[in-house]
Order: structure tokens, then sequence, then C-alpha cells
């Protein structure tokens, strides 16, 4: 009757506008019937353009997440744990600390440049062509994280302390004060990373079988890969300047897809964006309700729960060897 | 004959003019009821002592965590931490003015602010003269100047007469710690080094261009100030003592003259201040005594 997929497709989706609505009406303020203007105010203008980035974030998260684990080979590829988010958080600083705009756009460019020389560094380190021993590979990218958290730190220590409030949030991924503005841009590079991503879906999961199948299939993986890498960049660029680091988002939900719907990366790809954007919302709505009016970051919520996944994800890969 | 014209002109109209002055008497104050804000949320502990100090705290019906003081303003609906408001309770609770102080809100949740058309006040961060500012433009902006330089006028009287106390007195080198580790202290901009000054004592970290820049044990020890003041929460006294109790080349050190005092008093660029100063002057100059502060 219906394909696993399909299957898969519709009960995600259900959940998916389940959470959604319940993040609409979950937060600091419970919300009565008749709305009063307040509480409009705060379901139209502070939640809901909250809750359309968190999705947007997590998606993208997700996304990259599913994508890098191709492009590196490896299972535990994510862009916190790599470096790159902390690569982008750093290009977004210096951007921010050195007043460059470029109306609006300037911590955006300087984050996506952060994120590509985080990624030309990694390949760098591992060999352009290297399937590298799992460990190594994370090894780079834990110190690569270590790094550009240490410049981040250096440069607040340098810098007056009304500026360690930026760098708080820049390093614990947070979302409380997102508008309308921060959806429009997001959206728009979602948009168009999404497209290129969904593009190369067929490359993608011959890269999946290794490149040299992919050769074999008659697929110039080169190409792809670059156009990829650069798109990854822009996509974690863009997160990280709405959003600061969110980590673990985009290890967790590819591996869910993964078993859930198989390894067709035009159908798990849509998936994963959605449901890394059902992951985040949920994971900002506990953030803003657990402790209300206390507000918690959000990439503490989905590091708790993200990384002790990460931890039986890699015994389980140990297990395995 | 022109003289005379002018003061026809002015019989004249008077009855006008009587009519327009009036009106203003009568209306004005009204006008002043409506223009100022009724419903304030204040965005840090300090911003609300400087709000009940002007006698506005009916008016405050939103405060941030540990808004402390008076013990009235406990009772106030909490809107989160400073570093970390929840907007939405800010805007639930429908105010006409959000107070904020720069350097300690974050900017971006101040933009947002800002961007929601959420009336804002931001007080600014800086010397005794900018508490005094910032309680002048605070009584302002609430329709009580008036009280806002009495205060202020009361604060300053207050503040040289505890300076005249400690005239001709000997000067003390005294490090002033802020909170645990690091060791963060307050170079020239800080309040807290005006107050160090003012108490007849001398900032050993006075060179600092930073306002709370953090300083290397190091230069403590080479400046062998004669008195450690350590303003954090008194929980940490015993670990205080016990760091410093290592280094007895110091002054302070040997002489038992580490101090720890709550940092209420002092983190807070508040009407408070005149308290900070009473017990920084008990602090600086009594003599060595063995014994707990």
């Amino acid at each position: 009757m219906f394909s696993k997929p399909r299957l898969v497709y519709i009960g995600l989706f259900f959940t998916f506008a389940l959470v959604f609505i319940f993040a609409l009406f979950s937060g600091a303020v419970p919300l009565h019937w008749p709305l009063s203007a307040e509480e409009k105010f705060i379901l139209f203008r502070l939640r809901f353009p909250r809750v359309l980035l968190g999705g947007m974030v997590g998606g993208a998260l997700a996304l990259s997440g599913a994508v890098l684990q191709i492009l590196f080979i490896n299972p535990l590829a994510e862009p916190y744990i790599l470096g790159i988010s902390g690569g982008a958080a750093l290009g977004g600083i210096l951007a921010l600390l050195l007043g460059i705009n470029l109306s609006g756009l300037g911590v955006t460019l300087g984050a996506f440049g952060g994120a590509l020389f985080a990624l030309a560094i990694l390949f760098f380190i591992i060999g352009i062509k290297g399937e590298l021993d799992t460990y190594f590979f994370l090894l780079a990218g834990v110190i690569l994280n270590a790094l550009f958290t240490a410049i981040i730190l250096f440069i607040s220590a340098l810098v007056k302390a009304s500026a360690l409030h930026t760098i708080y949030f820049w390093l614990l991924g947070d979302l409380s004060t997102a508008g309308f503005t921060e959806v429009g841009w997001m959206s728009f590079f979602v948009l168009i990373c999404g497209l290129v991503c969904l593009y190369h879906a067929r490359t993608l999961d011959a890269m999946a079988q290794g490149e040299v199948v992919a050769a074999t299939l008659g697929i110039s993986v080169g190409r792809a890969k670059r156009q990829l890498l650069l798109v990854m960049s822009l996509l974690v660029g863009a997160t990280v300047a709405v959003s600061g680091m969110i980590g673990f988002v985009g290890l967790v939900v590819p591996h869910g897809i993964r078993l859930l719907a198989g390894n067709q990366h035009r159908t798990t790809l849509p998936l994963c964006f959605c449901t890394g954007a059902g992951f985040l919302i949920l994971s900002d709505a506990i953030a803003r309700k657990v402790f209300a009016p206390l507000e918690m970051p959000v990439g503490v919520i989905t590091a708790l729960l993200g990384a002790p996944f990460f931890l039986y994800l890699l015994r389980t890969y140990v297990k395995n060897r | 004959m022109k003289k005379q014209l002018t003061k026809t002109v002015l019989i004249e109209s008077l009855p006008k003019n009587l009519c327009l002055l009036i009106i203003v008497y009568l209306v004005f104050p009204f006008l002043n009821a409506w223009a100022a804000p009724q419903r304030i949320v204040s965005l840090a502990p300090s911003v609300t002592e400087i709000i009940y100090a002007l006698g506005a705290g009916d008016l405050v019906v939103g405060v941030t965590s540990y808004s402390d003081y008076p013990p009235e303003a406990k009772q106030k609906p909490k809107v989160g931490t400073f570093l970390h408001p929840s907007l939405e309770a800010i805007v639930n609770l429908k105010p006409d003015l959000v107070i904020a102080l720069s350097e300690t809100n974050p900017p971006r949740v101040l933009n947002r602010l800002r961007d929601l058309n959420i009336p804002l006040l931001i007080l600014k961060s800086g010397g005794l003269n900018t508490i005094w500012e910032n309680i002048i433009t605070t009584g302002n902006a609430l329709g009580k100047g008036k009280e806002a330089n009495f205060l202020v006028a009361r604060l300053q009287k207050e503040l040289h007469a505890l300076t005249q106390q400690v005239k001709g007195l000997p000067k003390p080198k005294v490090f002033f710690q802020i909170g645990y580790r690091p060791l963060v202290t307050c170079g020239a901009s800080a309040y807290h080094h005006e107050l160090i000054t003012l108490a007849g004592g001398i900032n050993i970290a006075a060179e600092e261009k930073a306002a709370y820049p953090v300083f290397s044990l190091e230069k403590v020890i080479t400046a062998n100030p004669d008195v450690i003041i350590v303003s954090t929460m008194e929980k940490q006294t015993q670990a205080i003592k016990a760091f410093w109790a290592k280094f007895s080349q110091i002054s302070a050190v040997r002489n038992n003259r580490v101090y720890v005092v709550n940092s209420d008093f002092f983190d807070r660029p508040s009407p408070r201040v005149v308290e900070a100063l009473k017990i920084l002057i008990k602090l600086l100059h009594k003599e060595p005594v063995m014994g707990k502060e």
C-alpha cells in the first residue's frame, strides 16, 4: 500500500505539524483564548519568528550534517564537532568587532568566510582524497574547534566587558532574539543551499558507495564535491550568524532518518531538513519553557540531548570495528 | 509713545494670555501624568534600586532575577536574568518603559526591544558622575525630575561629608578584587576606583585603562597593597581567605587585612554607592586587628 519512505513522510509530517503548534503555544507566558493584545504580540512577533528561525536553523544544521557525513565519508561528521561552526563563529565575531556591516550581511559573510577557512584546514589536514581513520578525523575536528574557541576567548579577553555578552551568544547558540529579518535572510540561504544539495542528490548517493564506485558509474565527483563544500560553508555560516553555535543537531537527525528511510538522498535530504527543524524547534521550546522566565541558550539543550547520542554512536562504531 | 503702544497691546491681549496661561496650568499636570510611564520594567538590579530611590517603586511591574533591593522589589514579577531576559515575559507585562543598563544587558536584546517598538531607556555605565546622570535621566523619564535632583544633591552631600572624615588620614594602598576567579579589578574609569580614592585609599590598579581588567597576581605581589578588598558572594569567603593566605609577603595578608565584602553594595551603580563608601572607609582606616570582618 504505502512504501516505507512514504509512511515515514506522512508520520514525520504530522509530528512536525504537532511540534510546530506545540512550540507556538509554549513559552514563558501562557496564552489564553481569546488572545489579548500582548498575547497576540508575543505569539506573532516574538514566538512566530523564533519558531520559524529555529526550524530554518535546525533544518540547515541537519542538512549540513547529512551532506558532510557523505563528503567526509564519515558517520560522525557534523559542523559543530568538526569545528566548522567554530570557524564560522570566529569569522562572524571578527566581522562584528571590525564593524564590517555591508548592509547587514557583514556578519553572515564573515561567518561564511570562517566556515570556508575551517573546511580548508580540515581538508589540508586529512588530504582531499583520504578515507582517513575516523579517530584522526574526529581528533582534527575537535582540536580545530578548540583552537577557534580559544581564539574567540582570546579576543574576548582583549575587548571590553560588554562584548562578552556577544561572545556568550556565539559560543552557546541562542534563538531568543530572533526576528523576521533573520528569518528572511535565513530562508533565502536555506532555499539556495537546499536546492543545490537536492541537485546533487544522485551524486551523493553514488559518493556514499565510495568515490571509486561513483567514478565507475560515470559521475564526476570532484566538481560536485567542491560545489557542495561551498554550499555547506554558506549554510553553516548563515546558520551561525543568526543563531550562534548550536551543536549535535546535524549528528542526531541524519542518523535517525537513515535508519527510518534508507539511503536515497532525494528522499532523505528533505526528511533530514524537516526533522532537524522539528528537533530544534522542540529544543528551543524546552529552552524557553523549563526555567521560565529564565532563558536557557538552545545550544545547551541540543548538547544535553545530542552529546550522549554521539557517545552512543561512538561506542557502536568501536564495537563494530 | 512707543512704550504706551506696547502697553496697550499687552493690556488688550491680556485676557487672551491669561486664558492661555490658565489652560496651560490646568492641563499641564495632566499632560505630565499622561506622558509619564506607568508600567516600568527594570532590566538590572541597580536600575531597580534607582527607580525605588526616586519613589517610583509602585510603577515597577517587572524586574530581573536578583533584584533584591529594596526588599519590596523581590515581590515583583521576574523577567529572567539581566544577561538573558525573556522577551515574552517583558512584553506580557505591558511596559510603557523598559529601563536597561548599557554594558550589562546584551546589545542583541536591546536592539530587539527597539525593533519591537518597546519604549526603551538605556542608562550608561561609567564613573560616579554617570550614576548621578543616570538618576537624573531616570527621574526625567518618570516625571520625577525634581526628586531626582534632590536625590543626587543629597547623595553628593553625603559622599562629601564622608570624605571629610578621612581627610589627613594615611592613605593605604588598596587592591580591589571583583569576584573570586580570575583576579578582576577596577581601573581608573570604574566608579569603584573613585570610591577607593574618596575613601582615602590608593588603587594599585589606577593605571589600568580598561574599567574592569583582569589583573596579574604578580603585579599584586609587587604592588604590595596594605588592604585587599574582595567583593563577592559570601559563600566564597573561606576559599578567598585561603587563597590569599598563601602570599604572606603581601602586607595586607600579613596584617590580616583581606576583607570580603558583600558584592551587592559594590557591583550595582545605584544610590547605595554611599553605603559602599561607608564600608570602604571603615575597612581602610581601622587599626590592623586580628579578627573577622
